[in-house]
Order: structure tokens, then sequence, then C-alpha cells
């Protein structure tokens, strides 16, 4: 049978937001983990911070509320759940693709979720498998994609999330400028998704290391700047 | 000799696990609104004797290369109708028919590419066929995963006994995917989209056959050649569809105008040879409940060979004496409606009160070509467990048959149980369940 | 014998560029028994590859695509042709499609009653009737139908265009088992396509008009395409990918030389 090498926008498109949704996953149990330690005997100034960057809607009251609604609740895109409901809605186009042992992964975790959700699991430490098959997932599919540029495209879009959430989480520079290196070496190897103009300019931006404009502002610049940056 | 599956039905709650990794669903449509259940899967599989299934395999063979036949002479000759065999009404009324097939030769005469057979075997050992799919029968991904798994789950048991291996589905569709594709384009499935019912299953045979998996509006014809375009805008040659979209969707040019599943000018890529289009369009021609009766005649026309496999006893009222014959017998009969728009359906002459039979045999007698009547098969019920009891529940199997070059009959098939114990329906939409099909050697 | 100089020309300009633009036109006039083309010629915009065929109701299309985004389509169809008396030859074909409903001339049990005509007249003597029926019946009523409007919902509402008056009659006539089929081509002085009915007698084929009250067509109508229904040989028929609006104007001219 011929194959075919070429990647559908459409498909490129899946491809990208799976790996955003993927990495926001973890991302935000990550930091939901550190928030949950806080809470067990700190002060409430000692993990509102983080508190706040997760719940930036101000959803929830209570520490239990901010618990639950941030592992399970549907309605608030920025929960595990969602997150990965989401990432799912995209692997589930590509099973082709990323093969039926990569997208169980993911399968599993919506499943793990939603019984949680159902049992109204308090305990953290009960998603603990959703950590586990999340990196399960990256390595079966840089295993098993054999299209370079689907993995490529993929990629890109893992490591757009994680600059993202490094800004959003205030993260150094220093973290903030190896993330952005890692992604540029993704596409690099995409050299038609890429806006070159936005590259220029981001560039410059991290070269600059914040000294010329205000946190906020840098910030926000770079988030806008950083989501234009693929064609996608 | 008998099969020992109590190993496989005691690991069934690991099986369903493995069901749910694997995302084995169905979309079901329920008040406007797309639904995806797991479909329910039974451990204990339908046991099919190698002798047995060597006499089903002939019969099948031999029943797909006279519709394939058929199909050919339709759009062609006509020389069956001309011949008196099949009369043109049967032909040129069914919804199936499609003018714009005419004089449309597909590669090596082939039409019915995947052809899904729905048997059921009667208590007294004789299986009948009660329904040809033609057009895009759905259902050999099911047995092929649920194989994979239960393999996994359950070695033993596979050591055990000698069941013919069922994964190599992937393998007869790709060599018939090649066989057809002339052109040697790339070789594409293309699914209306992730709210089919059977969507799992386009995405499965995608990853299996190693085909690309393409959605409407990503094919388009240029030329009069079919092409799939890439992110960057480059394009490859497609050479061979098998479309899980149906016929009066596939071009928007000649069928339904407002389609947009389709390609607009598909068919004259299709006419001119471009491209090979698998299930070929029309086949619906000969799937139709009214010309289901004259398969076997079409065995003995075409093949010069005594059918093997029986149909359900089917009287055509068209006919005088089986006009009279069903108005007589009507209470003890299955009557059923062929011009699907009707909506009346299928219908048990047990099931209805005077005045209602009343009714349908005026129906009868007013529209006689509209209406097949067949006599109800006892047919045998299989084990299912539910609960941790086995209960027995009606079953019928789908058989694939793969034509390319050759004429193979896949060694399984999906079989579908009613979980309902009073319900002959064995339709997946309405709650039923599937088993893995084996076939065994003596 | 009758010579025309005919002129069929459309654009269709879209509100902004639409991809992979896909045409189908029958826009060129039918060879047969009655009609011989002494000139032709078809202009298409040049960013269109287009190609000739055959329908599977016997008539000639031509079908393809833009090659690149575009917000213009136009074309040109003109050409001369001598016409006969109005009269086709049935040689095979399938006469049977022509003889049952098709989605667009479906029937109901009011329509079969309005139909119904005296068994011992002839299919011709009954197609007359039948078309005259339509005319008298009906009321020439731009705007109140659309392509789609199938033959009950005209029956029902007795008003219409040409086309509606066509699927009326088709309807009626298979109502009384009489072949009858969907016909669209230029008519003199009317400056647009028209519409009519040819109905087959066991030999031939004969032309009606009922939107006229013409009954045996003769003369002075240059047949396009025919089908079972309007839907089987639109003049043509386009798709596109993109959100544009579509406007199309068309200009018809028949001339007698």
């Amino acid at each position: 049978m011929v194959k075919s090498t070429i990647i559908s926008a459409h498909k490129a498109n899946n491809l990208f937001w799976l790996g955003r949704y993927e990495e926001r996953v973890y991302i935000t149990l990550h930091q939901l983990s550190k928030c949950c330690d806080k809470m067990i005997d700190g002060e409430t100034k000692d993990y509102l911070p983080i508190w706040q960057k997760l719940d930036t809607q101000g959803n929830y009251q209570t520490n239990d509320e901010f618990t639950v609604g941030m592992m399970y609740d549907e309605t608030n895109p920025a929960s595990i759940l969602s997150a990965q409901t989401k990432a799912m809605d995209n692997a589930i186009l590509l099973r082709e693709e990323i093969m039926s042992e990569t997208l169980g992964y993911l399968e599993m975790s919506v499943a793990l979720l939603k019984e949680c959700r159902n049992k109204s699991e308090r305990n953290f430490c009960r998603l603990q498998p959703v950590i586990d098959w999340s990196l399960a997932f990256w390595g079966a599919a840089e295993q098993r994609l054999h299209n370079h540029e689907a993995l490529y495209i993929m990629m890109m879009g893992r490591n757009v999330e994680n600059l993202d959430m490094l800004l959003r989480f205030d993260y150094n520079h220093e973290r903030i400028a190896l993330a952005y290196d890692s992604l540029k070496r993704y596409i690099r190897q995409m050299p038609g998704l890429l806006n070159e103009d936005i590259e220029s300019q981001l560039d410059d931006l991290i070269a600059s290391k914040s000294t010329k404009i205000s946190d906020t502002e840098y910030k926000n610049c770079m988030l806008s700047l950083l989501n234009q940056l693929t064609k996608i | 000799m008998s099969i020992k599956i109590k190993e496989l039905t005691e690991s069934r709650n690991t099986v369903n696990k493995w069901m749910e990794r694997y995302g084995v669903r169905f979309g079901v449509y329920k008040n406007g609104v797309f639904n995806e259940q797991l479909f329910p899967f039974d451990p204990v599989p339908r046991i099919i004797w190698k002798d047995d299934w060597d006499y089903l395999e002939q019969g099948l063979r031999q029943r797909v290369k006279a519709l394939n036949r058929f199909l050919w002479d339709i759009y062609h000759d006509k020389e069956i109708i001309t011949d008196g065999i099949v009369p043109e009404e049967f032909v040129y009324s069914s919804k199936g028919y499609l003018p714009e097939c005419e004089q449309i030769s597909p590669t090596g005469g082939v039409y019915a590419h995947i052809a899904g057979i729905d048997l059921v075997e009667g208590k007294d050992g004789q299986w009948y066929v009660l329904e040809d799919n033609l057009r895009i029968p759905s259902g050999a991904s099911y047995p092929m995963i649920a194989r994979e798994i239960t393999r996994r789950v359950s070695p033993s048991t596979f050591t055990t006994h000698a069941v013919a291996e069922n994964r190599d589905y992937a393998d007869l569709l790709r060599d018939m995917m090649d066989e057809m594709n002339d052109n040697r384009g790339i070789s594409v499935i293309l699914t209306p989209g992730r709210y089919n019912s059977a969507y799992f299953e386009h995405s499965y045979l995608a990853e299996k056959t190693g085909a690309t998996l393409v959605y409407p509006g990503e094919l388009f014809v240029e030329d009069n050649i079919v092409y799939y375009t890439g992110i960057n805008k480059e394009r490859t040659r497609v050479g061979c569809i098998y479309r899980r979209v149906s016929d009066e969707y596939m071009d928007p040019m000649i069928f339904e105008a407002s389609s947009l599943l389709g390609i607009p000018n598909v068919m004259q890529a299709y006419k001119a040879g471009n491209v090979a289009l698998v299930n070929a369009p029309g086949n619906g021609v000969a799937d139709d409940k009214g010309i289901y009766y004259f398969v076997p005649k079409m065995v003995e026309y075409y093949l010069d060979e005594k059918p093997i496999l029986q149909n359900a006893p089917t009287y055509l009222p068209y006919f005088k004496e089986d006009y009279d014959f069903v108005l007589k017998n009507i209470r003890r009969l299955v009557v059923k409606d062929v011009s699907e728009a009707g909506g009346y359906g299928v219908v048990f002459g047990k099931d209805l009160q005077e005045d209602e039979l009343e009714k349908l045999k005026s129906l009868i007698i007013e529209q006689p070509r509209r209406w097949i009547a067949q006599e109800v098969i006892d047919f045998k019920d299989l084990e299912i467990l539910e609960g941790n009891e086995f209960v027995e529940r009606k079953a019928d199997l789908r058989a694939f048959v793969i034509s390319g070059k050759e004429t193979k009959v896949w060694r399984s098939g999906l079989t579908r149980f009613s979980r309902n114990p009073d319900s002959f329906v064995v339709n997946s939409s309405q709650g039923g369940g599937f088993k893995d099909t084996w076939v065994v050697k003596n | 014998m009758k010579r025309y100089l005919y002129n069929y020309q459309t654009i269709v300009t879209f509100s902004e560029a639409v991809s992979r633009h896909a045409v189908m036109l029958r826009c060129q006039p039918a060879v047969n028994d009655f009609q011989t083309i002494e000139q032709e010629h078809v202009v298409a915009s040049p960013d269109y590859s287009l190609s000739t065929g055959t329908d599977a109701f016997g008539n000639r299309i031509l079908f393809g695509s833009a090659r690149k985004p575009q917000t213009v389509f136009a074309y040109v169809s003109t050409g001369i042709v001598s016409t006969e008396t109005y009269l086709q030859k049935q040689c095979g074909g399938n006469i049977f499609l022509y003889r049952q409903p098709s989605r667009l001339t479906g029937i109901n049990e009011a329509m079969k009653a309005a139909a119904a005509t005296d068994p011992s007249m002839t299919p011709v003597e009954k197609a007359e009737e039948l078309c005259h029926r339509v005319f008298n019946m009906m009321k020439y009523q731009p705007e109140t139908t659309t392509v789609d409007t199938p033959a009950s919902e005209v029956f029902a509402r007795q008003c219409g265009v040409c086309q509606d008056y066509a699927h009326l009659m088709i309807a009626f006539c298979r109502a009384n088992d009489i072949p009858a089929r969907y016909v669209n081509g230029f008519l003199e002085g009317t400056g647009q396509t028209h519409a009519w009915v040819e109905v087959f007698d066991g030999y031939i084929w004969q032309g009606f008009d009922p939107t006229h009250d013409c009954e045996l067509i003769q003369q002075g109508y240059v047949k396009l395409a025919h089908g079972r229904d309007s839907a089987d040989c639109p003049v043509s028929r386009g798709m596109f990918c993109g959100q544009a609006v579509q406007q199309t104007q068309i200009n018809v001219t028949l001339q007698e030389l």
C-alpha cells in the first residue's frame, strides 16, 4: 500500500492541540499538587499566589471547593478533567497516527478522572496514574509516531503550552529561555508552519531579559506573541 | 469435543477494562444528541467448527460472486432482466439502483468489495441468509479487537483450542485495496467524521491497514484526478477510496446537492477509471429486500451452480402463487416493506390485532410489489453471560466476504445478540452486544 | 427546418474568494433527431479546467474545477442550431425511470384524483388533456417556489414557474403510467432558460409546454437536457469551500436566423 506522508491541515491542528492540552494536564496537576501541599498546614498567603493563577476566574471559595473544582469541574475550562477531555477530543481523531496503544493512556486517564469525580474523591494522590499515563503517553507517541512531521507538530504544541504555563506561573527568565530554546528545536523542523516575523520579535524579547519593560507587560507581550508563533 | 472458556469468562472484567482502554465504542443518537457508549462484549464466543465453516465459506463465496456478477449485469447488459429471471420493476424501482452508474466498469468487475452477509442458524442446524449488506457493512473491527484483547488476557484458552486467526482482516482489506488501486495513488478511508456511529471502526481499520483516514473536504478532484492535500499545500494522488459515506452523499454534483460529506465530481473521476471506490456506488440495488428473493436464482443463472446457502423461505406477493399464499398465511409470516421510505418496516403477523391484519392485507392487495413475506425462522439461541448466570439469547452472524482479484471469506465474523430475552432484534443500536466468532478445528 | 443563434451567458460572483470551486454544466444544446449543431463555442474563465462527458440521462456535460481561489466564474455557450419538428425516437435506454415518481414528482391521493383520465384515450391524448389541466389549474407567480419545491407542494398551492408546471404535469402523466421527463432549454423571446415536458407514446418522445398551454411542441424550443425531474439536469451546479455569498447573473438569447 502506498502510504501518504502528507499531514492535512485538519490533522495538524489536532496534533498541535493534543500536544498543548496534554501538556496542560501535566502542568496543572503539578501546580495543583504544589498548592494542595501548602494547603495541608500552611497559611493562606503561602498558597494564594498559585491558587489565583490556577483559578483565574475566581470560581471557588473554600479549599475543598477549589481542589475538587480544579480536578473535575467540567464547566471550568482550566480543570484537569476539562483539559484531559480536550486532549482526548483531539486524540480520538488521530488514532491511526498515534496508534491505539498510545491513545489508550488518554482513554484511561479520562475514565479514571470520571470515576474519581463520581466518587467525589478528594485525595489528590488518587490522580497519580494520570501523571504516570501522561508521561507514558509521550513516550509511546515518540516510539510509535512513524511520521516525524506529525511528532514535531505535536511537540510544538507541547512546548508552546509549556512555555505559556511557565510564563503564567512566573518562572524565572532562565527557565523561560530554556523552554523557548526547546520549542525552537521543533519549530525549525517545520519552517513552513512558522511566522518568521513573530519569531524574530520573540527572539528579541528573550534576549532583552525584560530589563526595559515591566514584568506584566513583558509577560503579556510574550504570551500574545507565543500564541501567534505557528500558523496552526 | 468441548471448548473450555472458564478462564475467559472469569477474566471478563479485565477484558472489559481493555475494551475501555482501547475505546471500543459505537455512537448512538438519542433525541438528536450524540452519545458514545462501550459496545457490550460477551466473553462466550460463538463456536463454528471447521467442517461447518468450510460449508459456510463455500456458500458465502458463491453467493457474493453471484451478487457481483449481478451488479455488473445490471449496470451493463441486463441479461438477467431480458432472460426473465428478475422482473425489471424490481430493479429499477429499487432505491439503490443508480442510473448514474450505468456503463461504469469498476476494476476486476468488483462492486461489493466488502460484503457483510447476515446469517442465522436454525434450530435444525441449517444456516439461513437473512440479508446481504453490500453498501457499507460495518462491524468487523469489533471481533478483531476482541481477539487481540482476549488472547492477551487468557492466552491458555488459545493454546488449548485451535482458533483460526481473525486479526488478518486488515491484511485482507489492504490487499484488496492494493488490487483495486490501478493508479498507485495512496489508499484512504473516507469517514463522515467522529460523530458517525461507526467512527471507532473507521479509525481502527485505518490504523491496522495503514490507509490514511480522511474527512469530508480533504479530498478534491482536479483534471479528473482525486487528490489529498497537506498543510503546506502539497498534494498527493489518491488511488483507492474505501468510503464509509453513503452513495447519495458521495458526489454533490450529481447526487444530493446539499451534501458536505462528498467529493465534487468524484463520480466522473471514478467513471474515467482514475480512482477506485470501495464499495462501488449503486450496490443498493443488489441488497434490496425485494431483490433478496432472487439471489439463489442469480447463483444458478450466473454460475450455473446449485446455491449452497439458503434464504429464509420468502414469498413475493408480486407473483400470483405467492400472493395467494401470503394472504392466506399472513398470521404466521413476517412481512417486510420493500419501499424503504414507506416506513412500515418489519411486522410479525402474529403480533397484529385483527383490524391491523386486515389493513396490512389491503395494503398488500393494493401494491403487491411493495412487500415481501418470510417464514419466521426458529433460530438457535446462544449462551451469554449475564451477571454470573448463563442465559440464552437470540443471535445472528455477520460474515465478511472480501472481493479483490479473488473472493475471500474472513474466518470469523460479528456475532450480535439481543439482550432482551423476548427480542428477535439483534441491532447494536438497540442495546444488543457482540461476541467474537471462533472458527475451531475439530 | 429553422435555424437559431443561441447565446447563453452566466456570471457568478462571490463576495470573497472561494477555493476549489467545482462545477458541472449542461449549457450546450442536445444533439438529437430534431436538433443539429452547426456551430458551437463554450468560453469559460481560464483558471478552470473543464472536461466533457455524458451524464446518466445521455445529456452532454462540462465539468471541472478551479485551479486557484476565485471571485468570479463566467462562461458563455453560443452557436447556431437548426431544428426540425420536435420528435425524438427512443433507441435503447431505460424508459422505466421515467414512469415512476422521482424525488420532486411524488404523488398523493388528491393528485391521483386530479390526474384521472378517460381510459379509452391514447397516451398522447391523455398528455394533451393533462397539459391543459395543469395550465388551467396553475397561476404563473415567480418567487413563490424554489428549485426544490416538489410537485405535491405545487399542487397544493397551484402557483409557480415553468419548472413547477413541468413537475406537476410529469407527476400527473406518471400517475397514468405514461413515461414523462423534464426538459430544460431555450424558448424564443423569453430571455431566460425554460422548462417543459417530454412524453413517451410507446415509440417517440414528444414535447409539451404546460406553462404556455402548448400541446405537441413543433418548433421554437431548443433543448439542452432532460432527466427524471429538474434535479437531474440543472444547467449548472457548483460547490465551493468558503463562506462567500454567491450572486448569479444569467443572460439568454435565442434568435431565429
